[in-house]
């Protein structure tokens, strides 16, 4: 006897962090499992406006010759599944909401990987959440997609622990893998039934808030503790930026100092590059001049001395 | 083209495929080659399809008759190759409910089928060191035990559901199942029936 396999559409980049490309963790591990795959749907094929290289996840269809579709209408996004008849939709990052008369079309519904611990962390900014606000743990969740953002029964979870100084990159590319783990044990048990999902606990959600351009600048009234997360929540999107003599400058990589500097002032002390705030000083490590490339802070102290308050 | 294990897999119309086969008296050497061939046909055939796993086969469909079945242990890991080994199985029992699900047979090319099955049975047969073993299942692999049991009494799926104008599907190029148009592909087949 022989089996057909499942037939999967996919949805979505798997940019699950602002401004942080993937590496295709999951349409890539779904195509290695012998899924077949027929088709990318994704609202944008470039990782942000400003950058306009093509996603790892057009890459990765291209390759393997599955057909990518740019930002369909419903209506057409309809019509499509109508023709088709998936077994599964798998979503990651699509970036828009999805229609329930669409979820229904599929068989097995759509299986989204969404980077927290739901029902915490609702909303676009999980990961930058969990670094803004100095979590010890977070997680991955698989659910069954709903119309209502991020509220559909969950399939499998797991556990990450923070130790407090992960990039975004790093808990984004953690994260997704074990989603995408989590996702392939599942899709077996989905199909034959042995697997239900569990609805979220609704009095236990929370919602992140977006993050907006402006919340970037750095606000020297906060703590050098609280500006250090920023910098790594912001990285990529909106990045953590100060501006100096009319230069804007965004901060990469950054710790903390006791050491006191001018509040609001970029100054060089000992040899460290420290930004002033509240109760001490954010000591910068690596930082990107507008329109430059990033570079460590001694290379910029040579270069952009006279930014510098001696 | 070279012979590959794969083309030892007969198909339909072979009238082979509708005679019951023999019970297997002792387990010779003989009988390890012929499971290693099933194996290596049913590998084969697998690597030859883009869509498709091979989870199965009883003796017959690489034209030998004898109630010898092999079924994967792992029916969604093509990289998991191992397989249980059943002689003479019977099914005791059939239980739960019927239910319906796709099919496919390797020695039915491109044709699947939804087909009712019991979702539990039970089954008797003698395991690879001639010990007599009983099994009970339930799920798609009760549905398999089905299927392959019923190669041994040389039945097809499609026998299941020849008066379902609406159970036969084509499996396209891409994966995907079509329905069949019952009337002009299957009813009057020539290969089928
Ligand atoms: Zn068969």
């Amino acid at each position: 006897m022989n089996k057909k396999l499942p037939t999967v559409l996919f949805f979505g980049n798997e940019q699950i962090a602002t401004g942080i490309s993937s590496s295709a963790i999951t349409i890539k591990s779904l195509i290695d499992a012998n899924y077949s795959v027929q088709a990318n749907v994704v609202h944008n094929a470039t990782n942000n406006r400003r950058n306009k290289k093509i996603t790892d996840n057009i890459t990765v269809a291209e390759q393997n010759n599955v057909p990518v579709i740019v930002n369909p209408s419903n209506q057409d996004l309809l019509l499509f599944i109508q023709q088709n008849n998936f077994d599964i939709g798998v979503l990651v990052a699509y970036g828009k909401i999805i229609p329930q008369n669409v979820i229904d079309m599929f068989k097995f519904g759509i299986i989204n990987i969404h980077p927290s611990l739901l029902p915490l962390h609702r909303g676009p900014t999980p990961i930058e959440s969990v670094i803004l606000q100095n979590s010890k743990t977070t997680g991955v969740s698989v659910m069954s997609l709903s119309a209502k953002m991020d509220a559909g029964p969950i399939i499998a979870q797991k556990e990450l622990p923070l130790n407090g100084s992960e990039s975004k990159k790093q808990i984004a590319e953690s994260l997704l893998s074990l989603g995408s783990q989590l996702l392939l044990s599942a899709i077996p048990k989905l199909i034959d039934g042995t697997l239900l999902p569990t609805k979220q606990i609704e009095r236990l959600a929370s919602y992140d808030n977006k993050i907006s351009k402006q919340d970037g600048i750095i606000n020297p009234q906060k703590t050098a503790d609280g500006l250090e997360k920023e910098v790594r929540a912001y990285l990529g999107w909106p990045g953590s930026r100060l501006e100096v003599h009319g230069t804007w400058l965004t901060v990469t990589k950054a710790s903390t100092s006791k050491i006191p500097a001018i509040k609001g002032i970029l100054t060089l002390i000992d040899g460290q590059l420290l930004y002033g705030c509240n109760g001490g000083s954010l000591k910068i490590e690596q930082i990107k001049p507008s329109g430059k490339k990033e570079m460590s802070a001694a290379a910029f102290c040579n270069g952009y001395a006279h930014l510098l308050n001696k | 083209m070279s012979k590959t294990p794969k083309d030892t897999i007969i198909t339909l119309p072979n009238p082979h495929l509708r005679q019951r086969s023999q019970k297997v008296g002792v387990i010779t050497q003989q009988t390890h080659n012929y499971i290693n061939q099933m194996v290596a046909a049913t590998l084969d055939w697998e690597a030859s399809r883009n869509h498709e796993l091979g989870i199965a086969l009883a003796a017959i469909q690489i034209d030998l008759k004898l109630r010898i079945i092999i079924i994967r242990e792992d029916f969604e890991d093509k990289n998991n190759k191992n397989f249980t080994i059943l002689i003479n199985p019977v099914i005791t029992k059939y239980e739960g409910d019927i239910v319906e699900d796709y099919e496919g047979c390797l020695s039915i090319k491109d044709i699947y089928g939804k087909v009712p099955r019991y979702n539990k049975v039970r089954v008797k047969a003698t395991d690879i060191n001639g010990e007599e073993t009983r099994l009970s299942a339930d799920g798609f692999i009760a549905r398999v035990l089905q299927h392959e049991v019923d190669h041994t009494n040389g039945k097809l799926f499609i026998d299941h559901i020849k008066d379902s104008p609406k159970a036969f599907y084509h499996l396209d190029n891409d994966g995907q199942l079509t329905p069949l148009n019952y009337e002009q592909e299957i009813a009057n087949s020539t290969i089928l029936w």
